[in-house]
C-alpha cells in the first residue's frame, strides 16, 4: 500500500465513523426510539 | 509494518475509541437495567440498549463537547496568544497571516494542495476547512444530544407520571443544560491547563511540549 493511500484510507475511516455515529444518534432521536 | 508505524497515532486512538465505546455500551446497559429493575420494569437486551435514546444522548453529550473544544481552540489560537506556550503563536503574529506565510496563490509550493493555488472559493474553503468540519460535527452532535436527550427525558417523565415536554421545552430544561455544561467546563479547564502548564512543564519527546531545555519564555516552539 502506498503511504498516501493508507493516509487517505485512515482519513476516510475517521469520517465514516463520525458520520455514522452522528447519523445513528440523530435517527434514534428523531424517530423517538 | 512500516506503513502501520507511520500511522500509529491515528490507528491507536481509533482502536481506543472503539474499545471504550463498546465498554460504555456494556456498563451503560447494566446501569440502565439496574434502574429498570428498581422501577419494577423489565430489563432490555444489549441490542435494544445500543439503539436507545438513553445510549445516544450519553455518547453525543461527550462528542459535542470535544468537538466544541477543538473548534474553539482552532479559532481562538488564530487571534489569541499565550507567551511561553508551545500551543501558541508568537505574540505579534495574531490573525490570519499573509498569503506568503500561508503558502497561498503564487506563494504555493510544488507539493501544495491544488486548492491552495486556485484562488477564490476553493482557496477560501481549503483555508477554513478544519474549522468548518470540526464546527459542523459539533453542531450535529449537539443537535443529536438534544433530540435523543428529549426522548430519554420524556420517557422518564412518563415513568414518573409527569407531563412530557416538547423539543423546544426540553432545550430549556436543567437536564439538557446540566448534560451540556458538565462537559463544557471540563473541556475548557483541560484546554486552558494545556496552554498554561506547558509554559513551565515539559515532556521529553512530545510535540505537545517545548524541548526540555527550551526557556520558559519561549513561545511557539515544539519539541
Amino acid at each position: 500500500v502506498r503511504a498516501g493511500g493508507l493516509m487517505r484510507a485512515i482519513f476516510a475511516i475517521y469520517l465514516v465513523v463520525i458520520v455514522a455515529g452522528l447519523a445513528a444518534a440523530l435517527t434514534i432521536g428523531v424517530i423517538g426510539h | 509494518m512500516r506503513a502501520l508505524r507511520d500511522h500509529g497515532l491515528s490507528l491507536a486512538f481509533l482502536v481506543l475509541f472503539l474499545a471504550t465505546l463498546a465498554g460504555q455500551a456494556l456498563v451503560g446497559h447494566a446501569d440502565f437495567n439496574r434502574l429498570q429493575v428498581a422501577h419494577q420494569q423489565d430489563p432490555i437486551s444489549l441490542g435494544r440498549y445500543v439503539v436507545s435514546s438513553d445510549f445516544a444522548v450519553d455518547v453525543m453529550e461527550n462528542w459535542q463537547s470535544e468537538y466544541l473544544q477543538f473548534t474553539l481552540y482552532i479559532l481562538g489560537t488564530i487571534w489569541l496568544v499565550q507567551r511561553g506556550s508551545p500551543e501558541s503563536k508568537e505574540p505579534g503574529q495574531e490573525g490570519r497571516e499573509s498569503d506568503e506565510e500561508q503558502q497561498l496563490g503564487e506563494h504555493a509550493g510544488e507539493d501544495s494542495p491544488a486548492w491552495a493555488r486556485a484562488g477564490g472559493l476553493r482557496t477560501w474553503l481549503l483555508s477554513n476547512s478544519l474549522l468548518l468540519v470540526m464546527g459542523a460535527i459539533w453542531i450535529a452532535s449537539w443537535t443529536a444530544q438534544a433530540v435523543s436527550g428529549h426522548n430519554a427525558y420524556d420517557a422518564e417523565q412518563l415513568d414518573h407520571a409527569m407531563e412530557p415536554v416538547s423539543l423546544p421545552g426540553y432545550l430549556a430544561t436543567s437536564d439538557f443544560w446540566n448534560r451540556t455544561l458538565q462537559n463544557w467546563q471540563s473541556e475548557f479547564l483541560a484546554v486552558g491547563s494545556m496552554v498554561v502548564l506547558s509554559i513551565y512543564l515539559r515532556q521529553r519527546g512530545s510535540p505537545e511540549s517545548k524541548p526540555v531545555g527550551a526557556p520558559h519564555h519561549a513561545t511557539s516552539v515544539e519539541g
